[in-house]
């Protein structure tokens, strides 16, 4: 794989190019799908692909293809260098030089490279049977996720690295029904290693939620103490937090933090890191998608806006260095040849505090716990304005105490209020990720003032 | 094309013999073209070619693909997924008995087009997007930050299976979309217009230029800008086709389609019942309906099943799911053409195609005529629809109607409410017709190009400021 990376860079330095990239993404993923209380799928597939960028005259043109042979190498090459020809001249240093590149341990397992679709069917029962020990769950879903990943990045100006990575990820979906109404309990697992995989406890954390849940009713509307648990934060910090650390968002103010550097934006008891480093997290790796060494960066600081992530194209516009967050994301999980890099966090890591989570709950006088969230999403970026709906493991708290499950609610704030407003930091801190979304590390975090609407 | 359909037949004749094999190549070409604040962002192209791979062994699926199109690649494939499908025997309980009888597609399908994709540069298509930008940020001062995309898929496809299907498919989808974010005094809005179809160069423009979607997305934000918030109450909406065509997929749509009537959904066991006004019909068509180009039209599925219309709801009354040849035998029903994958990697799943509302008698002076009070609810944003039929759908623009006049435009209304619930009040449905979500995806494990719409519909729902 590492001559057709090569190949096609050699390709494209035949014609009258300035710069060239060729990057190469060869994968496997295995999906087991559970629906039905049962298994229902198994699928294998390899995907291969190749992404090729081209800088010409002060314009850059990018393509890719999943067909690896000289002529379709060759296609792509001059489809990359027809689209420098089109676009005007941009702020452009050049493409990365070769680093000391220092390997982060733990994101390969040569027991996961080689595991089979048998043995993955056998991990989806043990997810199943463990949701199915809860004998008021009716039905189950959901689906195993292992993927193996080789990575080739190759351009001119002498970097030739390569990369591989192996990840596992399962999540159910357990519902129970009861007196004709139906709850639901979510569980979830990401590992590098199949060591650190549990799947038993995917099971059983969904099935627990769900049974739960049962009789749940409706909160009262009104502004609230919300208690996010991590796999609930972790859908507010991809799908609505990570975007306004952003260089592209901040560079169109498009950010609602944009003028804010240096600034208090949270409180001080809070900091927020992206950690590429770390060892066991679904998107640590020791080089981002351009060549540039990953590095652990504080975005909040005890409460004061430090940095926003770049990659080459949008650090050149601020003449900057990247930041080692150039991502082409792949799915389920991992790379994949998209011909152009993105700016993007790699684990969106919250600081650990020091409560336990009874001590969250036991101090909030008038509240909700959140399980899971659901169809999150800025309503206004500029602004940080954002809805979501909490659909699972939903908890009314009075004085200190659980009285009982609510039924869903909508919520909705703002992320600058929220981020002043967090009054409890936890020590529970958990990976998770959600689908088509980013890794994070993070524990429970309890926020005031929230307005909570039941759906 | 990398393969012919003669050589996926061969591949499929030396396969070993299971209860079916089916065979699909797809070349999928993404071009794509984004300016932003008068520079362009970037220009990629994207070719995904390979061939997709499903079996049924014993009862149970398996799947698998290659982009390699050697013999001894797709033969290693077609094992791979017998394997695959075999591991499944001993724990899989209810296993699949039958494949529905389908009509089956033999023959090459395309769908008309003014203007072949490929026939247009380039350079034509970076230009229009960049003056695009030009224009909207030229609007006014208050607008401070502009984008602007054209997006282009071309798809072919050779889908081939042991129970008759061979045919060559064609596909064309382009899009184009304009964002505009205004400011003045702190305040900050984002209004956006766009149009997605299925069909050529000319055809995207043809009922609007790109100048003209430029314009309106500027003065849409400019508008909203100075607009206030509605007040929460449950009241009369009139909802324009593509707000319509959000509800019709997301809130109905989903919940008809089989697997997911299988695992539970409300509408389980309604078939034949009343869920609607008298005055809804509620239908999914593969070919564009009513209109032309509709951005989710396909005339064959990923099963090889020729598409037609697939009446939900007629006159208020369920009649039908959406279906795959597997749910189709399970439910004793005809398979409805709605099984669909994305790439050649994905393996075919029921999805939706163009989920609209029939057209009724009203004009639209009619109903807004009628209405006392309520709201006019333009453009379709971002919403959440759940198992449960409950929905919040935001729209870019709400017009507080009062004795059937439409007076001050207010900005962020949300609407909710109950799907089947809210298609009980329906009392009134035009006849005019548009499809108007053709630049969005819909996303069930895989993206896939989609489009809704209807007439304008009057119901009763809550409305409520997004903030």
């Amino acid at each position: 794989m590492q001559d057709i990376c090569k190949k096609a860079l050699d390709i494209a330095l035949k014609f009258n190019v300035d710069e060239a990239e060729s990057f190469l993404v060869d994968k496997e993923i295995i999906t087991i799908r559970v629906a039905d209380s049962q298994i229902a799928e198994s699928k294998g597939i390899r995907e291969r692909g190749l992404a090729i960028r081209i800088v010409k005259n002060g314009s850059i043109g990018a393509s890719s293809t999943s067909l690896l042979d000289e002529k379709n190498l060759a296609n792509a090459v001059e489809d990359a260098i027809l689209a420098t020809t089109m676009g005007s001249e941009i702020k452009w240093k050049s493409f990365p030089k070769p680093s000391k590149i220092t390997s982060v341990d733990g994101c390969y397992d040569e027991r996961l490279n080689k595991l089979s679709i048998e043995k993955c069917i056998d991990i989806s029962l043990s997810m199943l049977n463990s949701t199915l020990q809860f004998s008021n769950v009716n039905s189950v879903s959901g689906s195993l996720h292992v993927v193996k990943e080789h990575v080739y990045i190759t351009n001119s100006n002498n970097v030739n690295l390569h990369d591989n990575g192996t990840y596992i990820i399962g999540n159910i979906n357990a519902d129970a029904k009861n007196n004709g109404e139906t709850v639901s309990g979510v569980g979830f697992n990401t590992a590098r290693t199949l060591n650190a995989f549990n799947a038993e406890s995917v099971g059983k954390e969904a099935g627990d939620m769900a049974t739960r849940s049962i009789g749940a009713r409706n909160c009262d509307e009104g502004t609230l103490s919300v208690i996010f648990t991590p796999y609930a934060l972790g859908e507010l910090l991809s799908f609505v937090l990570s975007y306004n650390f952003n260089a592209k968002a901040y560079q169109d103010k498009r950010s609602c933090l944009y003028g804010k550097l240096g600034k208090q934006v949270a409180v001080e008891t809070f900091t927020l890191q992206d950690n590429p480093r770390s060892r066991d997290c679904i998107g640590s790796k020791s080089f981002d998608d351009e060549g540039v060494p990953t590095q652990t960066r504080n975005l909040i600081e005890k409460g004061v806006f430090q940095s926003i992530i770049y990659d080459t194209f949008y650090a050149a516009k601020d003449n900057v260095d990247s930041t080692g967050n150039a991502s082409r994301s792949g799915y389920p999980v991992g790379r994949s040849a998209n011909p152009i890099p993105f700016p993007s966090m790699h684990n969106i890591v919250i600081k650990s505090g020091d409560y336990s989570i009874d001590e969250i709950i036991r101090e909030t006088k008038n509240g909700l716990l959140v399980g899971r969230l659901w169809y999150t999403y800025a309503v206004n970026p500029e602004k940080g304005d954002f809805s979501c709906t909490a659909r699972s493991g939903i908890f009314i708290i009075k004085n200190g105490e659980i009285v009982g499950p609510s039924r869903m609610v909508r919520i909705i704030d703002n992320l600058q209020r929220f981020l002043m407003n967090i009054t409890a930091i936890g020590k529970d801190s958990k990976h998770t990720m959600q689908w088509h979304s980013l890794p994070s590390v993070t524990p429970s975090l309890r926020v005031d003032g929230i307005k909570v609407v039941p759906v | 094309m990398q393969v012919s359909v003669e050589e996926l037949k061969k591949f499929m004749e030396q396969a070993k013999s299971t209860s079916y094999i089916e065979l699909r190549y797809h070349e999928k070409v993404l071009n794509e073209i984004r300016v932003s604040n008068g520079e362009l962002d970037r220009i990629r192209s994207v070719v995904n070619d390979g061939i997709g791979i499903r079996v049924l062994v014993s009862g149970c699926w398996g799947f698998s693909s290659t982009s390699e199109m050697s013999r001894e690649s797709v033969m290693d494939t077609i094992n791979n997924a017998i394997s695959s499908a075999g591991l499944l025997a001993e724990s899989k309980q209810r296993k699949v008995e039958k494949l529905a009888e389908a009509n089956l597609a033999v023959g090459t399908f395309k769908p008309p087009l003014n203007g072949n994709l490929t026939d247009y540069s380039i350079e034509e298509k970076i230009k229009l997007t960049i003056d695009s930008d030009a224009l909207t940020k030229k609007y006014s001062n208050k607008i401070k930050a502009t984008s602007c995309v054209y997006r282009e898929t071309m798809d072919q496809k050779i889908i081939v299976n042991t129970d008759g299907a061979s045919a060559e498919l064609f596909n064309s989808k382009p899009e184009f979309s304009v964002t505009a974010v205004a400011k003045e005094f702190g305040d900050s809005i984002t209004a956006s217009e766009g149009i997605g179809i299925t069909g050529g160069w000319n055809d995207l423009f043809d009922k609007k230029s790109a100048n003209d979607i430029a314009k309106e997305a500027a003065q849409k934000a400019i508008k909203l800008l100075k607009a206030k918030r509605p007040k929460g109450e449950r009241t009369q909406v009139i909802l324009d086709p593509g707000m319509v065509g959000l509800i019709s997929h997301e809130a109905i749509g989903h919940t008809v389609e089989a697997d997911f009537v299988l695992s539970g959904s409300i509408i389980k066991d309604k078939i034949g019942q009343k869920v609607a006004s008298d005055l809804v019909t509620l239908i999914d068509s593969g070919p564009s309906q009513f209109k032309n180009g509709a951005a989710g039209t396909i005339f064959v599925d990923d099963e090889g099943v020729v598409t037609g219309r697939t009446v939900i709801i007629e006159n208020g009354i369920m009649r039908s799911y959406l279906h795959n040849r597997e749910t189709a035998a399970i439910f004793s029903a005809k398979p409805t053409g709605n099984a669909r994958a994305y790439e050649y990697d994905d393996e075919p799943l029921i999805r939706m195609r163009n989920t609209f509302i029939e057209p009724g008698s009203y004009s639209y002076d009619e109903i807004i005529k009628e209405t006392k009070h309520g709201y006019l609810l333009k453009g379709a944003e971002n919403g959440q629809a759940d198992a449960n039929g409950e929905f919040m759908f935001g729209s870019q623009e709400a017009y507080l109607i009062e004795n059937g006049e439409i007076r001050q435009l207010l900005r962020g209304a949300s609407i909710s409410g109950r799907a089947l619930d809210v298609l009980m009040t329906v009392d009134a449905v035009g006849k005019d017709f548009e499809y108007d979500i053709g630049t969005g995806y819909c996303m069930k494990y895989q993206p896939i190009k989609v489009d809704g719409g209807g007439p304008h519909i009057r119901c009763i729902a809550i409305v409520g400021g997004i903030q």
